[in-house]
């Protein structure tokens, strides 16, 4: 595994535990309460867990697994970089900002979200074809 | 929504991740296989008690139902942690 996916898929692995201990306070608060103001996380809970773990992770595991250029190239590695810290900057804003109440916050986030989006489908876009013409 | 997303879609992704990802070593490829059963059982339990526990905490609000939403929580929670604790190491580079 390339090193870039190593920290992209270890990052997502991160977004899995946190994402789950903010859910599983939640509920906890909904069976036997303990504060309202936890309902506050659920904001975040989502963004890490849809964005920061599943996509992540299938970047991660994307940018590792698809098919290379002359065998070992894996294109334009900085966009791919680019998209996944977007991504994250963008989970902090929507999830930190639905926390505090940030409409600015949220709305950048969703902005970041979906420009991580683009570069990552712009990286990986020339990678996916045909396993026969892989090295070409 | 819970039982497609988290016991549907993250179970799947576990299940491929402990099966695809790179081997932790020679003696032990899928690094610890007791962290990954009850990376399983602490998932699906804890699932089972959240499915179990909505409805009857939505027809009883102060029945005991809210219990099994907490020990719910914890299990799942555990769950998470014990694939990361089992996955990190073979997340590596060669």
């Amino acid at each position: 595994m390339p090193r870039f996916a190593v920290w992209t898929v270890r990052a997502a692995l991160l977004h899995l535990g946190v994402g789950f201990t903010l859910g599983a306070l939640i509920l906890f608060h909904k069976g036997a309460p303990l504060d309202p103001a936890l309902w506050r996380l659920l904001p975040l809970h989502v963004e890490m867990l849809l964005a920061g773990w599943m996509a992540q992770l299938a970047m991660g595991v994307a940018f590792w697994i698809l098919p290379r250029f002359r065998g070992t190239e894996r294109g334009n590695v900085r966009l791919a970089a680019l998209a996944v810290v977007t991504l994250n900057v963008g989970v902090l804003g929507v999830g930190v900002g639905g926390l505090a109440g940030w409409d600015a916050a949220v709305l950048l986030g969703r902005v970041a979200e979906l420009l991580a989006a683009g570069m990552f489908a712009a990286h990986a876009w020339p990678r996916v074809k045909p396993v026969s013409t892989s090295t070409q | 929504m819970h039982l497609l997303t988290v016991g549907w879609l993250t179970q799947l992704i576990i299940g491929v991740a402990y099966w695809m990802f790179p081997k932790y070593s020679k003696a032990r490829p899928r690094g610890s296989e007791r962290l990954g059963w009850a990376t399983y059982a602490l998932l699906n339990l804890g699932l089972a008690l959240r499915a179990a526990g909505e409805p009857l905490m939505a027809a009883q609000p102060g029945a005991n139902a809210g219990w099994l939403l907490a020990a719910s929580a914890v299990l799942q929670m555990l769950a998470a942690w014990a694939f990361v604790a089992n996955t990190w190491a073979r997340v590596k580079s060669r």
